[in-house]
């Protein structure tokens, strides 16, 4: 069984979103934005106890009752003959599915106010065609859907106490007594027994008990006494049971109490629970914000759990870590954010043969793009060092402000492309203008440069060109004819890149050298002391753009910044706004 | 108590979920192991599939309730007969898929509501919202509509085969052609393993249209049983039936001494032989002693000359209709209906598996009424016979109405309707048919064991004791019939499975 697809209507702060879903689903945003109020849609359709109490005014899209609420979810059955679970949902279904769609199953929850009674009523529809669902059986308060999914809600503030109570009698149940468990049981029963009869004979207690029992009679005239028992005996030994820690070579016992070390009790109960009890129902998570009060290193190990199909095959996560998605794949993500209302962008996130031996490092750097607001993709650290300086002295509040960084690093900037617009993320790119040589063809050279920005517009790519080199070009003439091809190539394919820039993606004329050079002229040779500053950043290019960046002044860096071929700085900071009042560039 | 079959009961407990038929006469604990294995299968059940059990009457649904109450199931099992089956399980949910919406789920089920060919049937089925039945009892229009729809409705297919880990049918023998047809279907084509349990020596609804030997007919993909311990009787006693009945049955598990079967040779009449016998220890008179004797007049002579001797026998004759015809059964209970007052009308649909409405029952009742009344004409029983035929949809052919009138007339067999509980009886071997005596005495030259009639008597017979059998032989044949039998199964002498004397 898979989850499609998640419609909500009019419920709280979503006035109509949807998204697309997998098994695994990461719900991400600011603060406040709504996504509790994204799980709570699920908890309504999924889970009874939330159910049966109802909806309130406030549970409707700006408080307007007189417009339905309505949460609707789709999931595909098609891999029936492998999956206990499709077959599950289908043995409870029977006659609200036909024959004419066997791939899809639709729930859907109606939520109407009756002003009168002052509370939103529910009502809970499924089938396999959206125009001709079923109203759910419901028997006793349990709907059929209850015999299908079993929620387990997983809060911030997870609380181990509870969770241990709400279990401890399946856990612990007497049909799985063996039978020295039984002799001990009964043992202790009777060690119980004991315990009260010692209590009852107490001086302290007996004369306690008369009194109250006196006090008692003073306020209402009946017949009983008052007694005080032993909690342990009147609930049997059971009620009184509560984990603690023990570390090896030590006898003590240490309380649960750390935040961590119980968040980690809590999650190792769940995973028990799940585990070997509704074998029969799909349990489905949902996890808010778990990284509370976790090191980062216990995020990471709950990332691999997470995202490890095992233990949680279907969950819904809110979070604000990025660590705890170092390890995702097949996921769905889901961005809430809002420009005058609430949207949600999705994603569905697949890491690809391509890159599954490097997972971790892909997601790394990818995951914490996801939570901004604006993300500029450059090459290689030599950029990063230079722009991270520039912005530094110019706007030092960038990254407070949405804006963010991302080294590609290798990777192809394609793949960070697709899941940042995916996710509404306005997404800028400065890349050189490449020129490679051809294996095997030493005249031919691949516009790679022009290419990889054509490619994540969407347009063809252009045809390599070959460039004439004479046998007596030296490398120094062979680098001014490729140099001079570069030139060529940026003046002449006009229309491509006005493609290119309408999609926010800034080609360099040659490269970021040369921009750098034409930006500050001959100061640029006195900062690096040489008379070929080009030469000299471009050996040792890391170490010598730090070595530059440190001797750049302020003044330096507005000039960079002010300048046109470093527009995306300005583009990245301004929220991409392209009607703003600076200059414009000469690369028309 | 050693359980002689007990090797065969654990195979089947023991095995895979698979298809798996099992046949057993009665007394054989047919439904104590479809119980056994049926709370093995499910507790065996690790996701959320369930098991059916499925039966032929609405008795033996209730009966399998109550054997599955008390144990430590947490699953929800769907018991129910086979007619509920199909309609809730296959046609109300999916006849809208697999017809058209203008079918509805909502339908009301008539047998009384009869036509020739299935377009009329479709039709009232849809323009009247009544499921109804084919004049043609062979024909079985509803599992026929069941199987069509399964046919036709993948989703029909995916609910039973994601439901259901194996279905479980009892009292097969019961089952028609139609029947038969769709459980194939369901086995072969979803792939739902059946565990089929009957006795192909019971079937009493051959009236209804079952299908004689339906459970001969089982192909390859069975693995086959048969019980043949007999609960009932004692041991010894179903060792000899066996031995000389069943082909099968090859060991001679009698005990060392066996007091159970005894052998009388005599030639002494039949009624002064018994009453020696009856004066001697090997008949405990405080318990029940039936005598069977198959021929009406030498039954009733016997009971005289027994009760001129100081005995309180008291004969229960065959009668018209005890056997020899399709609607034997039916025309029991209609004559209980009449002569006996214990049994009412609520009993009458019960043992038929009948659901009438209160209408109908009230008519039922009016015609049997109109039965009570003295010096009735036959052209009259015949006109009432048919009044109730119509409301219980049966047929009665010209002969069965004869001899039903026979019955009816002669107040002498009244006595064969009516509860008994006389210690001491005479009967004839076909009123014994599902009865049980604490001892019997049979007459050997009742079986000259030479021919299929012959033969099921013998067994019929033999297996109606619990603790004794007293065969008294003043035939000269017997003995030797019996020999040659035995010496099939190499077993050379007759004190290993008898006790010999001469009276």
């Amino acid at each position: 069984m898979q989850f499609s697809w998640l419609e909500v209507k009019n419920f709280r702060n979503f006035k109509d979103i949807k998204v697309d879903l997998t098994n695994q689903n990461v719900i991400f945003g600011m603060n406040d934005i709504g996504k509790t109020n994204f799980l709570a849609a699920l908890r309504f359709l999924f889970d009874r106890d939330i159910r049966k109490n109802g909806l309130t005014e406030s549970d409707f899209y700006m408080r307007d009752t007189g417009k339905d609420i309505s949460i609707t979810i789709c999931m595909n059955i098609k891999d029936f003959d492998d999956s206990d679970h499709s077959k599950l949902i289908v043995s409870r279904l029977k006659d609200a599915r036909d024959s004419t769609d066997l791939e899809n199953v639709y729930l859907k929850l109606f939520g109407r106010y009756d002003k009168e009674e002052e509370l939103g009523g529910i009502t809970l529809f499924w089938g396999n065609n959206l125009k001709k669902m079923k109203e759910i059986p419901q028997k006793n308060g349990f709907t059929e859907l209850d015999r299908i999914f079993k929620v387990v809600y997983i809060d911030p503030l997870i609380n181990l106490e509870h969770i241990f109570q709400k279990n401890k009698k399946a856990i612990f149940a007497q049909e799985k007594f063996s039978k020295t468990d039984i002799e001990k049981s009964d043992k202790i029963k009777s060690l119980t027994r004991e315990i009260n009869t010692q209590i009852g004979e107490m001086d302290i207690i007996n004369s306690f008990e008369k009194e109250i029992t006196k006090e008692y009679y003073s306020l209402k005239n009946e017949e009983l006494e008052v007694t005080i028992k032993s909690e342990m005996a009147i609930n049997g030994y059971f009620s009184d049971l509560k984990p603690y820690i023990k570390k090896s070579n030590d006898d003590n016992l240490y309380p649960t109490s750390g935040d961590g070390r119980k968040k980690i009790i809590s999650y190792s109960l769940m995973n028990y629970v799940s585990r070997n009890f509704n074998s029969e129902k799909i349990s489905l998570f949902l996890i808010e914000e778990p990284e509370n009060s976790l090191h980062r290193s216990l995020q990471i190990a709950l990332s691999k759990k997470l995202f490890s199909h095992e233990s949680y095959r279907y969950f819904f996560l809110t979070t604000h870590s990025s660590e705890l998605l170092y390890e995702m794949d097949n996921a769905s993500l889901i961005r809430v954010h809002s420009a005058d209302k609430v949207v949600c962008s999705s994603y569905l996130y697949n890491v690809g043969e391509d890159y599954i031996n490097i997972k971790t490092q892909l997601n790394k750097f990818l995951v914490t793009a996801i939570f901004s607001e604006r993300v500029l993709l450059i090459e290689g650290p030599s950029e990063m060092v230079l722009f991270e300086k520039v912005l530094n002295e110019i706007k030092p509040d960038y990254e407070l402000e949405g804006a963010y960084i991302l080294e590609v690093y290798g990777i192809s900037f394609k793949k960070y492309w697709d899941v940042l617009n995916g996710l509404g993320i306005k997404v800028f790119v400065k890349t050189d203008n490449d020129l490679k040589r051809k294996k095997g063809s030493p005249d031919t050279f691949d516009l790679i440069g022009f290419n990889r920005a054509l490619e994540l517009c969407g347009e063809e790519k252009k045809k390599p060109i070959k460039i004439a080199f004479e046998k007596t070009d030296t490398d120094i003439d062979k680098n001014e004819k490729i140099k001079n091809s570069k030139i060529k190539i940026f003046d002449n394919y006009r229309k491509s890149k006005k493609i290119i820039k309408e999609n926010n993606i800034f080609l360099s004329r040659i490269d970021l050298e040369h921009d750098l050079y034409e930006a500050l002229g001959t100061r640029l040779e006195e900062l690096t002391g040489s008379k070929d500053p080009i030469k000299y950043l471009q050996s040792s290019k890391l170490i010598n753009m730090a070595e530059l960046t440190k001797v750049l002044n302020h003044t330096d860096c507005q000039k960079i910044y002010d300048d046109s071929r470093f527009i995306v700085l300005k583009e990245l900071i301004n929220n991409g706004d392209k009607r703003s009042k600076y200059k414009g560039s000469d690369i028309e | 108590m050693v359980i002689s079959d007990q090797n065969i009961r654990d195979q089947i407990l023991n095995e895979d979920v698979k298809n798996i038929a099992v046949s057993a006469s009665a007394g054989c604990g047919k439904t104590t192991i479809l119980v056994e294995k049926l709370l093995r299968t499910c507790n065996a059940i690790k996701n959320h599939q369930t098991i059916a059990a499925i039966t032929f009457t609405i008795k033996a649904t209730e009966e399998l309730r109550e054997r599955t109450n008390n144990t430590n199931l947490h699953k929800d099992l769907t018991i129910c007969t086979n007619d509920s089956f199909v309609e809730n399980e296959i046609i109300r949910p999916f006849i809208m898929d697999a017809l058209g919406d203008e079918f509805s789920q909502d339908f009301v089920v008539d047998f009384n509501k009869k036509f020739n060919f299935e377009e009329e049937g479709l039709k009232y089925l849809k323009a009247d919202k009544i499921l109804g039945s084919y004049y043609n009892n062979k024909k079985n229009f509803k599992f026929r509509l069941g199987l069509y729809i399964l046919k036709n409705s993948v989703a029909a297919q995916q609910y039973l085969i994601s439901k259901y880990r194996m279905l479980f049918l009892d009292e097969y023998q019961d089952s028609d052609q139609d029947m038969h047809n769709l459980f194939m279907y369901i086995k072969d084509m979803l792939n739902i393993p059946l565990f089929i349990v009957g006795d192909s020596k019971q079937a009493i609804y051959l009236w209804r249209g079952a299908k004689e030997n339906i459970f001969e007919v089982f192909d390859e993909s069975f693995t086959r049983y048969e019980l043949y311990h007999n609960f009932r009787s004692h041991l010894n006693i179903t060792n000899f039936a066996n031995l000389i009945h069943k082909e099968n049955y090859l060991e001679n598990r009698a005990s060392e001494i066996v007091n159970e079967v005894a052998l009388y040779s005599t030639d002494k009449s039949f009624n002064n032989a018994v009453l020696k016998i009856l004066h001697k220890k090997e008949i405990n008179l405080n318990k029940k002693v039936t005598i069977i004797i198959n021929i009406n007049s030498a039954a009733e002579e016997c009971r005289d000359f027994l009760n001129r001797n100081g005995f309180q026998f008291e004969f229960i004759p065959r009668t018209p209709i005890d056997d020899g015809i399709i609607n034997s059964f039916v025309l029991r209970c209609l004559m209980k209906l009449i002569v006996n007052k214990y049994y009412s009308v609520y009993d009458f649909l019960l043992d038929l598996n009948l659901e009438i409405n209160t209408i109908e029952i009230r008519d039922l009742e009016k015609q049997v009424e109109l039965l009570t009344q003295n010096n009735l004409e036959i052209q009259n029983i015949e006109i009432i016979l048919k009044e109730i035929a119509d409301i219980i949809n049966v047929e009665f052919s010209e002969n069965e109405i004869r001899k039903f009138s026979q019955t009816l007339e002669n107040d002498s067999y009244y006595i064969s309707f009516l509860n008994n509980d006389s210690k001491h009886k005479i009967m004839t071997v076909f009123a014994t048919k599902g009865l049980e005596f604490d001892q019997i005495i049979i007459r050997a030259s009742d079986y000259p064991l030479d021919g299929i009639g012959s033969l099921n008597n013998h067994y019929v017979a033999l297996t109606r004791a619990k603790e004794k059998v007293v065969i008294v032989d003043n035939t000269n044949i017997y003995q030797k019939n019996i020999f040659d039998r035995l010496k099939k199964k190499n077993i050379q002498t007759l004190d290993q499975v008898l006790k010999s004397y001469d009276v």
